[in-house]
């Protein structure tokens, strides 16, 4: 384990130091308070920490107050050394934060058994936090894909609109679905659709900055969140999308599936109220006409639809379910092009 | 902290150095795990670093800064007690306490024991960096 060890005295530094190496430790050294600040501050910083009390810099007192303000998702141990005995200093050590509390000269078997507890917690420490960031990841992640789930990405997308609107910034959304997917589980099984939706969500986070965002939104459906992006930047950006999934066919389980996704863009210019509800239904405005309007293709959101579709958008949902039920024949494994007339016919 | 001097008294120290007092080496290097290489080792390093470290009590006590005072002395109590020298020890921590209390001409002459005590030492580490046990 490692261990960070602080005294401005170079010769009980030094002991210390060849003692914890004996012992097995990996040893971290400061020669006053402000550089062992520095090494606690760093993001792979020890766990376990030895402060001498009095300290050039800052003291060890003031390194345990600092350290137990800082609200990050590890637990680093101290010990503090002092020479000072008296009830008032180890209430005045213990109530800064300090986990325990050694005398000086120190007794190097006290010191000893005294570590081994240290470990103890400091390891008992990890496993919890281990397991809260298990649950946190359950709870915003998609368990088959990996991708936040729809709960999380929702809340992004909340975020960031509230951002973008206080800076002006645009905001722009694409939700993404992959067609005729049902037919995959229908014909191949849940496990080769399981597969599919793996490798979409794969081939989609390549193609996504770092700041982006996406999720799992539904079953086969996917909602990007792209902070900074205009109309112009958020239309080729789904078309990367769209492109990664068709550019290349999907090998699962034996067979090799060519499956294609539609998608919709919508985009908040920033500068104003930003209503969520209103750009998620935009998005899926857009969806909906890719879909019908033969899918494999990316739609960017206009306002002059909204009279034109408003009644069809009601309509998607059965229509889209009719196409998925509608038991065209799949040879070899692949699905209907957009061009296939008589699938268009049932999505319309 | 526990004494590894045949000193005939565990008084503090007066003014002048218990000259006569030595250091159970044997006894030190046991408290170290019985590594002499590690005692050797941090020998050189408090002959390398006592001087400054008396520098800074001294410039303490000349500028009234007793608080530079009683850090330093600190410093200089924990680094004679990883050799169990009773004597230098004793000396620094009285100090120490006198600089906390600003007791300023105490202090003064406190230091003036501080001083011999740790050349004393000082001494005595070279005496064994020469001759080791003998």
């Amino acid at each position: 384990m490692k261990i960070l060890i602080a005294d401005d005295d170079p010769v009980s530094l030094r002991r210390l130091e060849k003692t914890l190496a004996g012992w097995g430790y990996h040893v971290q050294a400061a020669t006053d308070g402000s550089e062992a600040w520095r090494l606690l501050s760093q993001p792979d910083a020890p766990k376990l920490a030895i402060l001498d009390w009095v300290m050039p810099g800052m003291d060890g007192i003031e390194i345990c107050q600092a350290e137990r303000q800082l609200a990050r998702d590890r637990y680093t141990y101290i010990l503090l050394l002092t020479s000072k005995t008296a009830q008032n200093d180890i209430i005045t050590g213990l109530q800064a934060g300090a986990d325990d509390y050694l005398c000086k000269p120190v007794d190097h078997s006290e010191l000893q058994l005294r570590l081994r507890a240290g470990c103890r917690i400091v390891e008992l420490q990890e496993s919890l936090f281990e397991a809260c960031r298990a649950l946190k990841q359950q709870a915003m992640h998609d368990q088959l894909t990996e991708l936040w789930n729809r709960r999380a990405v929702h809340d992004f997308l909340t975020q960031e609109l509230s951002r973008a609107s206080r800076e002006g910034a645009p905001t722009s959304i694409v939700l993404a679905d992959i067609d005729h997917f049902k037919l995959v589980n229908d014909t191949f099984g849940h496990a080769v659709g399981d597969s599919v939706l793996r490798q979409v969500a794969e081939r989609l986070k390549m193609e996504l900055r770092d700041y982006d965002r996406i999720g799992r939104y539904g079953g086969e459906e996917f909602l990007v969140v792209l902070p900074g992006c205009t109309r112009d930047d958020a239309a080729r950006q789904a078309e990367r999308i769209r492109a990664a999934v068709s550019r290349t066919a999907f090998a699962v389980g034996g067979v090799t599936l060519a499956v294609t996704m539609s998608a919709g863009v919508a985009v908040d210019e920033g500068g104003g109220p930003a209503d969520l509800d209103t750009l998620l239904h935009r998005s899926d405005v857009a969806l909906y006409r890719a879909k019908r309007s033969g899918r494999n293709r990316v739609e960017v959101f206009t306002p002059d639809w909204l009279g034109d579709v408003s009644v069809s958008l009601a309509l998607s949902a059965v229509a889209d379910e009719l196409s998925d039920h509608s038991g065209l024949p799949i040879p070899d494994g692949r699905f209907p092009a957009p061009a296939d007339q008589s699938l268009l016919k049932f999505a319309t | 902290m526990q004494d590894r001097t045949d000193s005939r008294s565990a008084d503090p120290p007066a003014a002048e150095p218990q000259t006569t007092v030595q250091v159970d080496w044997r006894a030190v290097v046991e408290d170290l795990g019985g590594d002499e290489s590690l005692l050797r080792e941090l020998i050189d390093v408090f002959l390398t670093s006592y001087p400054e470290m008396l520098n800074e009590v001294r410039q303490g006590l000349e500028q009234g800064d007793m608080r530079r005072a009683s850090r330093g002395s600190h410093k200089i109590a924990g680094t004679v007690g990883n050799f169990g020298f009773g004597p230098a020890y004793g000396a620094a921590r009285t100090l120490e306490q006198s600089a906390n209390a600003s007791r300023t001409a105490d202090a003064q002459c406190e230091f003036e024991a501080v001083q011999k005590e740790v050349q004393h030492l000082a001494d005595i580490m070279q005496s064994y960096l020469r001759a080791g046990f003998a």
